[in-house]
């Protein structure tokens, strides 16, 4: 028969307590609401994702535009040669995001339940 | 701690055949398929965990380091970052796993001291994946590849101690037996 001695129950009970703590810890931080992210010119301004609103964010090339409706956020309009940021289209998912290098702005949606690994590569 | 990080030859030869069988059962682990890549079982460990018995603390330590080389060697990871990751995980779990045999030795059975060190070699990992490479996403599947670690570590060390007891060659290494 197995010899289980005293301090074998304790690290097993030490090792799930750890667990446990671990995935109140990592799951638990993810129930906030989602926020929207915007960066700019070493400045970051933080809305709700549920309030629609329409910001002007000043960079090098003159003023972006990103409106917040509907629990989308995007890019409206921006003042640079390609436009790329505007056709990144609608963000409404915890991780997407949307950028104007020419501009430097940079639009990203954070922290809710949806999050999703994007991808999983090994 | 001078005397444990000499070896006598007999240690060394110890050493050596541990290391080798570190290097076959990382080759065995290699061959079972994994459904996800933290899935590990860690049998490569089964010769650490045996070394506490029979060398001293330095001899260990160096048994770690043949395992991870090995083991770098079989999987293919030597030059990778895979390979700190590993070299991280498996030196911060030999340590847990020498000061509580050194420590707890009457209390505490192999399970015990396989389970606080894969925990240690997890948590290692995981912070390391967490900090340096994959940021907060690595978080996400730590509490799935703590649970994996802990139940394989369990299987493992109930293995370790019916080896260790059956064993008529640790037997005749710790010199308990006459023949």
């Amino acid at each position: 028969m197995l010899k289980v001695k005293k301090l074998d129950y304790v690290s097993v009970i030490l090792s799930l307590l750890i667990i446990s703590v671990f995935s109140v810890f990592v799951y638990s931080n993810n129930n906030r609401d989602p926020v929207v992210k915007i960066e700019s010119g070493g400045k970051v301004w933080i809305y709700p994702l549920n309030e629609d609103r329409k910001i002007r964010i000043n960079g090098p090339l003159g003023f972006t535009i990103i409106q917040i409706k509907d629990n989308k956020a995007y890019i409206a309009d921006s003042p640079c040669p390609d436009k790329l940021c505007i056709l990144a289209g609608k963000l409404d998912k915890s991780g997407q995001w949307a950028a104007c290098l020419p501009n430097r702005v940079f639009l990203a949606i954070e922290g809710n339940e949806d999050e999703e690994i994007d991808d999983l590569n090994y | 701690m001078k005397k444990s990080m000499t070896l006598t030859t007999d240690q060394k030869e110890v050493t050596a055949l541990l290391a080798a069988f570190c290097m076959f059962l990382s080759m065995l682990e290699y061959l079972i398929p994994k459904p996800l890549p933290f899935m590990r079982i860690g049998l490569a460990n089964l010769p650490i965990l045996i070394s506490l018995l029979l060398l001293p603390s330095g001899g260990t330590l160096l048994l770690v380091l043949l395992k991870i080389l090995g083991q770098g060697f079989v999987n293919g990871t030597l030059f990778s970052y895979i390979f700190l990751f590993s070299a991280a995980g498996s030196f911060s779990s030999g340590i847990v796993m020498i000061v509580t045999f050194r420590l707890f030795k009457e209390n505490i059975s192999m399970i015990g001291i396989c389970v606080l060190g894969a925990l240690a070699s997890n948590l290692v990992q995981i912070t390391a994946a967490g900090f340096v490479i994959f940021g907060k996403a690595a978080f996400l599947i730590a509490p799935p590849f703590l649970i994996i670690g802990t139940v394989s570590a369990v299987v493992l060390g109930c293995f370790a101690e019916k080896f260790i007891s059956k064993s008529k060659w640790i037997q005749i290494v710790t010199g308990k037996s006459e023949c």
